[in-house]
């Protein structure tokens, strides 16, 4: 038919004549079951199992302190709370599939604590930490407040001396328990010998929304946007709260290590988009990979350069940023800002590039 | 002779005796696919997903005062929706279902301007050109009620609407196609296409350098041709075939629901009445299988021709010409604002620009006290929905309502005399995120208009 033929040849002309053009004819080769293979086995997986190892490592600790309460379990069990607080950090964007099946990121790091309730628990000794109600006297900021919030002497006349020391012994028992039970059955739902998640996720190639790739991307942003830059900087920035600081509302309050959390989580973002691996250096597949196999590593790079920048203000920081947001305000401001700059990059323009919609309803479009 | 009066000879032509078969089929068809449509939408949970959580609705100017039901009351609107395609496509109580149908589908439509998409838009128009239309006078339940209805000859407009309609749905596809973007640039299927490298077979195919330039320039001859093509007799196979290709490849590469089957269904108005009469011949003999004796004529081999009031006639010619008069404005109108279309949205909806764009927005929102300079950055989520936040973000219009929203927000907590700015960035067809709106803009100082938007900023080429 005389439609086809013309149809034909114009495409035939196009394409001749768009080879050689603005990207140099380099035919478009995407492999995504490679990068979600890297992603998978490099850095998701190698990062649940090191939380898991550092959380055993420190429910060892607190069971120590709690049996034995002195200065030197106390510096312990502290030490090995940073450590597995540091370890989350790296996983934290992996709120989806088993992560998001088991609330794990609404089980253990939802803050600001509600201190009182926490008092409240301990004194009473009747609580279910499963419950909604209780998302916020759980988790990661429990424990903070339970070894941070006053100096080691005044802490441990708490566990030893005081009424309610059996009570809150318990109390930081449980809390830690909890944590374990979510990593560990999070972490077995990825292994091979577990639930094998990896593989579903390896073999989820699409992008439509539900698959691997649009699932992490959505998840990532998620991360970036509402609980980095809001939760960690924006909301004690008091950007929320008409410009008043809210320093009680930084993550790690009491042990006062939000600065280097942080840094550690910026830091994750940048390796799961350049693909470095947890264990190696290695530039393994990843987001910036597909970037520049879409023939976008203008974007790529960009990207590259506001992690750059993002982590040198973040390192510019010179205390908690509970402290920070009021004597360091401006650099506070300024670490907000490169944050906001990568969540429109990963959000708009990444997104856009890789043909992913943001969006978590599977709806229709035309 | 004609020429003394072409008024009449254009009235003698359009009212002149038809078989009423096509549009019969047509009604059963359009019954069918949106009863199918609705379960599959309520199947899905987006009754409650679109219209019961969201605590703000994006409405269409205009049509302010048009509010979602409490309870459980959206549910009843689907099912009485769902009703009455069921109604429709038996031609039981047919003016009422059809009333019916346009009212609640259209009334579901207009609820949120977030969920607008031109097939929902052309199914309000199909079924409202329905309710005026005898397309229940031939095997019917209304017939098998009444005898006395019972036509099988109908004026030649009440058919041919449709296959106008339909025309100008894929001419104006086709003509939106023209521009630098898709033709040169074969944008934004450059983007969707390798996002489908995994599809089996095709999927190499896909992610091809030239794919997107053969998928671009075939849909916008497609478009382009596919009416004028569907009224010839001697392509007409080849060309519905072209039909149900098209629609099935964007069917299963896209996710567009149900709107590729109701093309492909509905088009079948173009073939000819004989066409039209084997189905309904089909259909009556596996109805008279299954119901036996008790099944009642309900057509005839008699000629009974429909013949309108010449008064009611006129009218609805008059009717019908305002109409698609405003049909062949709607989608130009865009040529009366200044900027890129695409970017500024002025003009954009009711136009069936479909597939046109690879588009995302990121829009903050700072609500400032005046008075004390206090700012608060706004989280758009604790006031949308994820689906909503990303609609808004690339609509001005959108945005603007979204502001005026935030202002009352806020004003509710005891603050005074506020001013909202909106840190607005939008990627269009992958070129890198700009500033869509002004953000040093107070926003409650603006008003929704058809004037154009001054403070939306000039799309940087």
């Amino acid at each position: 038919m005389l439609t086809t033929r013309n149809i034909l040849l114009l495409s035939i002309f196009f394409f001749f004549t768009n080879c050689g053009n603005e990207d140099n004819g380099a035919s478009v080769s995407i492999d995504r079951s490679a990068m979600l293979s890297d992603i998978g086995n490099y850095i998701i997986l190698p990062g649940y199992q090191s939380l898991q190892a550092a959380e055993e490592e420190l429910s060892q600790a607190i069971n120590a302190f709690t049996s034995e309460p002195t200065e030197a379990s106390l510096a312990t069990a502290k030490e090995k709370f940073k450590t597995t607080y540091l370890a989350w950090q790296k996983v934290n964007m992996f709120e989806f599939g088993p992560a998001e099946q088991n609330l794990l990121r609404s089980s253990v790091n939802i803050y600001p604590l509600d201190d009182e309730a926490v008092e409240n628990n301990i004194e009473s000794g009747s609580y279910d930490l499963e419950t909604l109600a209780n998302n916020d006297t759980k988790g990661f900021p429990a424990i903070d407040y339970l070894l941070f919030s006053k100096e080691p002497a005044a802490l441990l006349e708490d566990y030893t001396t005081a009424e309610l020391a059996p009570n809150r012994k318990k109390y930081l028992q449980d809390v830690t328990q909890a944590i374990h039970g979510k990593v560990a059955t999070v972490t077995h739902a990825w292994e091979e010998e577990g639930g094998d998640y990896l593989h579903t996720f390896i073999a989820s190639t699409g992008l439509d929304a539900g698959s691997s790739t649009s699932m992490m991307v959505n998840a990532m942003v998620l991360q970036l946007e509402k609980f980095t830059r809001n939760g960690k900087v924006a909301i004690p920035l008091g950007k929320l709260s008409g410009g008043v600081p809210r320093p009680l509302a930084s993550e790690a309050y009491y042990s006062g290590i939000s600065q280097v959390l942080l840094a550690e989580n910026l830091k994750a973002f940048e390796r799961l988009f350049q693909g470095i691996g947890l264990q190696d250096t290695q530039n393994r597949k990843s987001l910036s990979d597909y970037l520049i196999e879409l023939n976008r590593k203008d974007l790529s790079d960009k990207i590259a350069g506001y992690f750059t920048t993002a982590n040198a203000e973040i390192g510019e920081l010179n205390g908690p940023i509970a402290e920070e947001v009021n004597s360091n305000q401006e650099q506070v401001e300024r670490v907000y800002t490169e944050i906001q700059s990568l969540v429109l990059l990963l959000k708009n323009d990444l997104t856009s590039a890789m043909g992913i919609s943001i969006s978590y309803v599977d709806n229709d479009g035309d | 002779m004609s020429v003394a009066n072409p008024t009449i000879h254009l009235s003698s032509w359009l009212t002149r005796p038809v078989s009423i078969a096509p549009l019969v089929v047509f009604r059963i068809l359009f019954g069918l696919l949106m009863l199918v449509n609705i379960l599959r939408f309520m199947a899905k949970g987006w009754v409650k997903q679109l219209y019961i959580d969201p605590q703000f609705y994006f409405k269409y100017y205009g049509f302010e005062w048009v509010h979602p039901l409490g309870g459980n009351g959206m549910y009843i609107v689907f099912v009485l929706m769902g009703l009455s395609a069921l109604f429709l496509l038996l031609g039981w109580y047919y003016k009422v279902s059809s009333t019916c149908f346009f009212l609640l589908f259209t009334y579901v439509e207009l609820l949120d301007q977030t969920n607008y998409l031109n097939h929902y838009y052309f199914v309000s128009i199909i079924s409202f050109l329905l309710i005026w239309v005898p397309a229940h006078r031939y095997f019917s339940l209304d017939v098998w009620r009444k005898p006395g209805l019972l036509r099988n000859e109908v004026p030649f407009w009440t058919v041919n609407i449709f296959k106008l309609q339909m025309g100008i749905l894929y001419f104006f596809a086709g003509v939106a196609k023209l521009n630098p973007d898709w033709l040169l640039r074969a944008m934004p299927l450059k983007i969707w296409l390798p996002a489908k490298a995994d599809f089996p077979l095709i999927g190499p195919v896909l992610s091809s350098q030239w794919a997107p330039y053969l998928f671009c320039w075939t849909g916008a001859v497609y478009d382009l041709s596919i009416a004028f093509l569907l009224l010839l007799r001697k392509v007409r196979p080849y060309a519905y075939t072209a039909v149900v290709l098209f629609h099935l490849a964007t069917g299963l590469l896209f996710q567009i629901g149900m709107f590729p089957y109701i093309m492909i269904g509905i088009t079948l108005i173009f073939f000819p009445a004989s066409f039209h009469q084997q189905i309904i011949d089909f259909l009556e003999k596996a109805l008279k299988k299954i119901l036996g004796n008790r099944f009642i004529q309900i057509k005839s081999k008699q000629s009974t021709v429909l013949k309108l009031h010449p008064k009611i006639q006129r009218l609805a010619i008059v009717f019908l010409i305002a109409h698609f008069s405003l049909q062949l404005f709607l989608p130009m109108r865009y040529a009366l604002y200044p900027n890129k279309l695409f970017w500024t949205e002025q003009g954009f909806r009711f136009s069936w620009r479909v597939m046109l764009m690879e588009k995302a927005g990121y829009a903050t929102f700072h609500v400032q006290e005046v008075e004390t300079g206090k700012t608060w950055m706004v989280s758009n989520s604790d006031y949308l929905t994820p689906y909503q936040e990303k609609m808004m973000a690339t609509q001005p219009d959108m945005i603007l309502q979204y502001a005026h929203f935030l202002e009352d927000e806020y004003k509710k907590k005891g603050l005074e005399s506020l001013k909202v700015t909106v840190e607005c960035y939008v990627t269009l067809n992958g070129k890198p995120s700009t500033l869509l709106i002004d953000p040093e803009k107070d926003l409650t100082k603006l008003n929704e208009s058809f004037k154009h938007k001054s403070w939306i900023l000039p799309f940087e080429e």
